[in-house]
C-alpha cells in the first residue's frame, strides 16, 4: 500500500497515461504539462516518489549545440579557408605566384587569429607552402580534392547545427570548431521519469491511495510517525488572524528606565529623596529669597502637616544659610538683604524640583569627585490639560569636582541629547537663582521648532558654602523629562504618559532609539 | 518672569541708535530677555528675574546703548546733599522703615511716566513681596513742602491717585481697587501716611499715592519715597528706581535726603558704586576657557561695568548701583561668558571617575515588574495626587493633604496604591471582560512626626470567577522567584471582605496585604466583577531580603 499526496497521485496517473501511450520514460517537462503544474513544483514530489520506489528517475546531461553568429555568417558567405584558397587561386591566375604572409592577410581581411588558423589548415592539406614568410599555392589535384572534401564535410557539419541540435557527447571535432567560434554549446540537464514495476503492479491492484489531508499536527501523529502518511493542508497566508496585545510594561516607565541606563552609562549614581520636603532643602539652601514669587502659593503645594523641630542636618547649617540670605559675606557675596525667617524654611511642601535631592546629597558627601542623578516626581500647582500637569518627572543631575567647568555641563547636554536621538543643542543664557553661569539648552522639535529642554548651570558659592563645598565646582541641571518623553514616544498629550488605560498604552510603539536604533 | 512693554522709539532714543526687530531679538537674548511680540512701535518682552534693571525702557535702552554703541562701562553719578528731610513721628510699628531721594533735571513725557509706573509695578511683584516688604512711591517735588513726615494715623482724608474726590482712609480701603487689594498690609487705626510740612498727603504706603503729588509731563524734579520692613532691600530697590530715572534727561542730578528716625539719622539713597575683585584663574576654572586680561576687560565694559584697576591675575570691577543682581564674582564671570557668546563656548565631556549605578530600589522595582509581566499583568501608571473623596469612601483616613490645592481631585497624596489600581480596573473594564493590572509606584506614609516616601507594588485581578486564590497564586509565584519565604495571617481591612483578607509577613514583619475587594467598594467604584488585590511594600521587602 502506498499513501501519496493528492498531487503525487495526479503525477502517478499521468505517468500511467504515458505508459499506455508507450512514452517511457517521459521527460519531466511533458509530465509537468500533463499534470498542469510548473516543473519546479513537482520536483519535491518526484524525489519523494523516487524514495518510495514508485518512480524511477533518469538523470542525464545533454549538450545543445547551435551555430554562433560567426558560424551563421561563414555558412552563408563561405568559410574563411575556402575564401583564402579562392583568392590565392585568383591571384595565381593573374600571375601572382607567391606573396608575403602580410600581403595575404590584407587581401583576406581575416582577424589575425582566424588568419593563422586558416593558414595552418591550408598548409596541413598541402595546398600551399609557406617558406621564408612567402606563401605559394601548390596545385596538386589530389591534395586539392582532399581539401575540397574537407570543406564539404565542415560545411555539412555546420549545417547540422543551423537549427540547433542536442547531442550526448562532445567530440573532438566539435570542440575544435567551438574553439574557432563557429558554434555555442550549452549543457542541459535532463530528467526523465517512469513508473517502477512495483508501482505498476500496485496500481493495477489499487494499492496506491491518496494521503489524508490534515490542518493541524497532533501529538499522536508525531509520536506514532503517522505524519508520514498524512498531507499538510497548505496555509492561505492571505487570511487575517486576530491581533493580541501582550502584557507589557508601561511605555513611559520603560522610557524612564532607558533614561536611567543612559545616565548610568555616563557614570552617574542614582540618588533618592523625599517627595514631601522642607522649604529649606527645596528653596532656602538653593538661595531662593523667601519673598521670591516662585515660593508663592501659586507655584508651590504646601502641606497641612507640620514638623515641630528641625532635623539635625538643617540645624547644622541653619546659621550659614541665614547669613547667606541676609548678608552673604560668608560666601563673599552681598546676599539678598532681608531678614530670613527660619520658621518659613521649616514649612513642608511637595518638592517643586529634585534639586532638593542634590542639596541633601551634597550636604552628605561634601567635596570630592562624584556625579549623581535622580529621576523622580516633582509637583507644581496646575490644572491638567494636554501640555500641563500638576506632577511630572524631573531628571536631576550634579557633577562635583575640582576641575568641573561650565563647558562640561554643555558637553553633558550635547551627549545626552545625542543618546536620546534629539539632535543638536542650542545654548542660550538663562537665570536660576542657584546657578551662575546658567544656561538653557534647546533642541529642535519636528513640529514646534526649537524648544527649551536642558536648564542648568554651575551652583553659586552662596549655595555651596553652607554645604561646606569651597574647593569644588558643581555643574547641575534639572531636566523636565516629560517633554522629552513626549518627543521620543511621539505623544501629543502629556496626560497619556500617566495613563492607566490599556486602550491608550496599546497604541504606543517602542521608539527606535530604545530599540537600539 | 515679568512681561515688560516698551515703545521702540523710546528705547532707540535712550540707546541713541536705530535698532531693527531682528537685531533686537538677538540682542535681547544676550540680556536674558525673550521677545514676546512686536506690535508696531510696541515691543513686549519677558525680562529675567535677575535683571530688574531691565524691567523698564530706561534700563533696556541703557543696556543696548552700552552693548551696541559705547561699549565702555557706565557713567558714575555722584549724589549731592539736599536739605530735604524725612522725619518719622509715631511711625507704624509693623512697617518701620522709610527712605527718600530727590532726582532733579528730568524731562518726562507720557511714555516715560508710563515706564516709571511699570517699573514700580514689576518691582513690587518680583522683589518687594507684592508690597509687603517694600513699596515705592514717586512724587512731583514741586508740590511738596519739606520736611516730610512718616507717621501712623487713625484716620485722615486725601484724594487718592486717579480719583477726583477726597476720601477717608476707610473709604480708600473699601472703594479703591488698590485699597481692597492691599488692605491686608495695613493695621486698622495704625495707617502709614507720608505728609509734608503743610499736612498734604504724598501717599498712603504701601497702598496708594495721592493725586496731588502726581508726576506729570510738567514735572522736572521728583521725590522718591520707599517704605517697608526690609531696610537693606529698600536701599536696593531705591537704586533701581534712581538708575532708571537718570536716563530721563541729559543732566539729571541725584540728591540725598536725611531720614531722622528718633535718635538715628540715615542718609538716603546709598547710590554707591560697589567693587568686586575678579580673579582670572577663577573665571578660567569656572568656564573652562582661556581668556586674556584684555578680552575680559572688553567683555565687562560692553556689558556695562567699569574696570578700576587690573593686574595679570585679577581685576577690580566697578558695579553700577542698579545692578543688584551682581552679588558675587561668579555673576561677572557669567556676564563675560554671555558677552563671549554661549554659542561660541567650547563643550567637552568630562570622563567619569567612578562607574554609575541605578538605585537599589529601582533595580528591585525592575525585577518585580519583569515578574509581574511574566505573570501576565499589564503595567499602569497613576498620579500620586488623588481625590480625598475616593480615599474616604474606601475608609482610608491616614494621608497627607495639600493646603492650597487647585482641584479637589488632586488634593491629597496617596498613602496606598490600592485606590489607584481599583480606579485603573474601573477604567479598563469599559473595554474588556476581565483585567490583570499592576502598578509600581511611590506613596507617602505618615505616622506622627515621620513622613516618608515608600515604594510599593500593587496588583489587581478582576473578572468573573475571581477569588482570593487567584491573587494568592500571584504572591506565591512572585515570592518563589525572589526566593523569599513568607507567611499569611488573616486580618481585617475596610476595603476587603471580612474573612477574605490577609497580611503578608516576611520574618514576622508585615510587608503587604491581599484580599477580595468588598462589594460595597466595588459598587461605589462601579466595578461589576469580583476583584482581588495585593499590595507589597517594596522598600521594606528589599530591606528584609538584603
Amino acid at each position: 500500500m502506498y499513501k501519496v499526496s493528492a498531487r503525487q497521485y495526479l503525477i502517478i496517473n499521468a505517468l500511467r497515461k504515458f505508459l499506455e501511450k508507450r512514452i517511457v520514460p517521459v521527460g519531466v517537462n511533458e509530465l509537468a504539462e500533463e499534470v498542469n503544474v510548473a516543473v519546479h513544483d513537482i520536483m519535491r514530489d518526484l524525489a519523494e516518489l523516487e524514495m518510495k520506489e514508485i518512480v524511477k528517475l533518469h538523470r542525464s546531461t545533454k549538450y545543445f549545440i547551435r551555430l554562433s553568429e560567426l558560424g551563421v555568417n561563414y555558412l552563408s558567405n563561405g568559410l574563411p579557408e575556402q575564401k583564402m584558397f579562392l583568392s590565392l587561386l585568383d591571384l595565381n591566375s593573374r600571375g601572382v605566384k607567391r606573396l608575403s604572409v602580410e600581403e595575404l592577410l590584407k587581401t583576406t581581411n581575416l582577424s589575425r587569429d582566424e588568419f593563422s588558423a586558416v593558414l595552418g589548415i591550408l598548409r596541413r592539406y598541402n595546398v600551399i607552402s609557406v617558406s621564408r614568410n612567402q606563401v605559394e599555392l601548390l596545385l596538386d589535384d589530389d591534395k586539392v580534392a582532399m581539401f575540397n572534401s574537407y570543406l564539404n564535410e565542415l560545411t555539412s557539419l555546420l549545417m547540422r547545427f543551423k537549427e540547433g541540435l542536442s547531442v550526448d557527447v562532445i567530440s573532438e571535432e566539435l570542440l575544435s570548431i567551438r574553439r574557432r567560434g563557429f558554434i555555442d554549446i550549452n549543457e542541459v540537464k535532463e530528467l526523465k521519469v517512469e513508473l517502477t514495476n512495483a508501482a505498476i503492479n500496485a496500481l493495477s491492484n489499487n494499492l496506491i491511495v491518496t494521503k489524508e489531508v490534515i490542518t493541524a499536527l497532533t501529538s499522536d501523529l508525531i509520536s506514532s510517525y503517522g505524519w508520514m502518511d498524512v498531507e499538510f493542508k497548505e496555509f492561505d497566508l492571505s487570511i487575517d488572524v486576530p491581533l493580541v496585545y501582550p502584557s507589557r510594561k508601561h511605555p513611559y516607565t520603560e522610557f524612564l528606565n532607558y533614561v536611567r541606563e543612559v545616565v548610568v552609562s555616563m557614570g552617574f549614581e542614582e540618588m533618592k529623596g523625599p517627595h514631601i520636603e522642607f522649604e529649606f532643602w527645596n528653596f532656602d539652601v538653593l538661595y531662593l529669597p523667601q519673598y521670591h514669587p516662585a515660593r508663592s502659593v501659586n507655584d508651590v503645594y504646601f502641606i497641612t502637616h507640620t514638623i515641630k523641630s528641625a532635623p539635625k542636618a538643617i540645624n547644622e547649617i541653619l546659621d550659614s544659610v541665614k547669613n547667606i540670605h541676609e548678608r552673604g559675606d560668608l560666601a563673599k557675596s552681598i546676599g539678598w538683604g532681608y531678614r530670613w525667617d527660619p520658621k518659613k524654611a521649616l514649612r513642608l511642601i511637595l518638592r517643586t524640583h529634585t534639586t532638593s535631592v542634590s542639596m541633601r546629597t551634597i550636604y552628605e558627601r561634601g567635596e570630592g569627585e562624584y556625579r549623581c542623578f535622580s529621576l523622580d516626581r516633582v509637583f507644581r500647582p496646575d490644572t491638567p490639560d494636554p501640555t500641563h500637569l500638576m506632577e511630572f518627572h524631573q531628571l536631576e543631575g550634579i557633577i562635583v569636582g575640582k576641575n568641573v567647568a561650565f563647558k562640561h555641563l554643555l558637553g553633558f547636554f550635547k551627549e545626552f541629547s545625542k543618546r536620546l536621538g534629539l539632535g543638536d543643542v542650542l545654548f542660550r543664557p538663562a537665570y536660576f537663582p542657584f546657578t551662575e553661569p546658567s544656561v538653557e539648552g534647546y533642541v529642535k522639535h519636528p513640529r514646534l521648532g526649537w524648544i527649551e529642554v536642558f536648564p542648568g548651570g554651575m551652583f553659586r558659592p552662596e549655595v555651596l558654602k553652607p554645604l561646606k563645598v569651597v574647593n569644588c565646582n558643581v555643574a547641575a541641571w534639572g531636566i523636565g523629562i516629560d517633554r522629552i518623553a513626549m518627543m521620543v514616544l511621539n505623544i501629543d498629550d502629556i496626560r497619556d504618559l500617566y495613563t492607566n488605560s490599556l486602550e491608550v498604552i496599546k497604541k504606543l510603539r517602542i521608539p527606535k532609539v530604545m530599540l537600539g536604533g | 518672569m515679568p512681561t515688560v512693554e516698551v515703545s521702540l522709539s523710546d528705547i532707540e532714543r535712550i540707546a541713541k541708535k536705530r535698532i531693527g526687530y531682528e537685531e533686537l531679538s538677538v540682542i535681547l537674548s544676550k540680556l536674558k530677555c525673550e521677545v514676546v511680540e512686536f506690535r508696531g512701535d510696541k515691543l513686549i518682552y519677558e525680562a529675567s528675574y535677575d535683571r530688574p534693571d531691565l524691567f523698564s525702557a530706561e534700563g533696556l535702552g541703557r543696556a543696548l546703548r552700552t552693548l551696541l554703541v559705547t561699549k565702555d562701562g557706565f557713567k558714575v553719578v555722584d549724589v549731592k546733599n539736599s536739605d530735604v528731610e524725612v522725619i518719622t513721628l509715631n511711625k507704624p510699628s509693623y512697617r518701620p522703615y522709610v527712605l527718600g531721594a530727590v532726582v532733579k533735571g528730568l524731562s518726562l513725557d507720557d511714555e516715560a511716566i508710563a515706564q516709571l509706573f511699570q517699573l514700580q509695578e514689576k518691582l513690587h511683584f518680583s522683589y518687594c513681596g507684592d508690597r509687603a516688604l517694600v513699596a515705592v512711591g514717586i512724587h512731583d517735588l514741586s508740590k511738596v513742602k519739606p520736611p516730610i513726615y512718616y507717621k501712623a494715623v487713625n484716620e485722615y482724608t486725601f484724594k487718592p491717585l486717579g480719583y477726583d474726590s477726597v476720601m477717608s482712609i476707610s473709604e480708600v480701603l473699601s472703594t479703591v481697587d488698590k485699597g481692597s487689594k492691599y488692605r491686608h498690609l495695613v493695621k486698622e487705626g495704625e495707617y502709614p501716611l507720608l505728609l509734608d510740612y503743610e499736612g498734604t498727603v504724598l501717599s498712603m504706603p504701601p497702598i496708594i499715592n495721592s493725586e496731588y503729588t502726581r508726576v506729570t509731563p510738567m514735572t522736572r524734579d521728583i521725590f522718591i519715597d520707599i517704605t517697608g520692613t526690609e531696610l537693606n532691600l529698600m536701599f536696593r530697590i531705591m537704586n533701581l528706581v534712581i538708575g532708571a530715572l537718570i536716563e530721563r534727561g541729559d543732566n539729571v542730578e541725584v540728591f540725598s535726603v536725611k531720614v531722622l528716625d528718633g535718635s538715628t539719622t540715615l542718609l538716603s539713597p546709598q547710590y554707591y558704586v560697589r567693587t568686586i575683585e575678579l580673579w582670572l584663574s577663577n573665571l578660567r576654572r569656572l568656564l573652562g576657557i582661556d581668556l586674556t586680561l584684555n578680552e575680559v576687560i572688553n567683555h565687562l565694559k560692553s556689558t556695562g561695568f567699569n574696570v578700576r584697576e587690573s593686574t595679570e591675575e585679577s581685576l577690580l570691577v566697578e558695579v553700577p548701583p542698579y545692578r543688584i543682581d551682581v552679588m558675587h564674582e561668579v555673576d561677572l564671570i557669567e556676564e563675560v561668558a554671555i558677552s563671549y557668546g554661549y554659542g561660541e563656548l567650547p563643550t567637552e565631556i568630562i570622563p567619569p571617575t567612578h562607574s554609575g549605578g541605578i538605585h537599589p530600589i529601582e533595580k528591585f522595582s525592575k525585577n518585580i515588574k519583569d515578574i509581574m509581566i511574566g505573570l501576565n499583568y499589564s503595567e499602569v501608571v497613576n498620579f500620586m495626587l488623588v481625590d480625598p473623596d475616593v480615599l474616604n469612601a474606601l475608609g482610608i483616613s491616614n494621608y497627607v493633604s495639600i493646603e492650597n490645592p487647585k482641584m479637589k481631585a488632586y488634593s491629597v497624596i496617596r498613602g496606598s496604591l490600592i485606590p489607584s489600581i481599583l480606579q485603573s480596573v474601573k477604567v479598563n473594564l469599559a473595554y474588556s471582560k476581565g483585567v490583570r493590572l499592576f502598578e509600581v509606584g511611590d506613596v507617602v506614609e505618615v505616622g506622627g512626626d515621620v513622613i516618608k516616601s515608600v515604594r510599593k507594588v500593587v496588583a489587581a485581578i478582576s473578572s468573573e470567577g475571581v477569588t482570593l486564590t487567584d491573587i494568592l497564586i500571584t504572591i506565591k509565584s512572585l515570592m518563589n522567584v525572589l526566593g523569599v519565604s513568607y507567611s499569611l495571617r488573616p486580618c481585617e481591612n475596610v476595603v476587603m471582605i471580612n474573612g477574605r483578607c490577609g497580611e503578608v509577613l516576611v520574618n514576622g514583619s508585615r510587608v503587604g496585604m491581599v484580599g477580595e475587594v468588598h462589594p460595597k467598594i466595588l459598587n461605589y467604584l462601579g466595578i461589576n466583577l469580583p476583584t482581588a488585590v495585593m499590595e507589597l511594600d517594596l522598600s521594606k521587602l528589599l530591606h528584609l531580603i538584603l
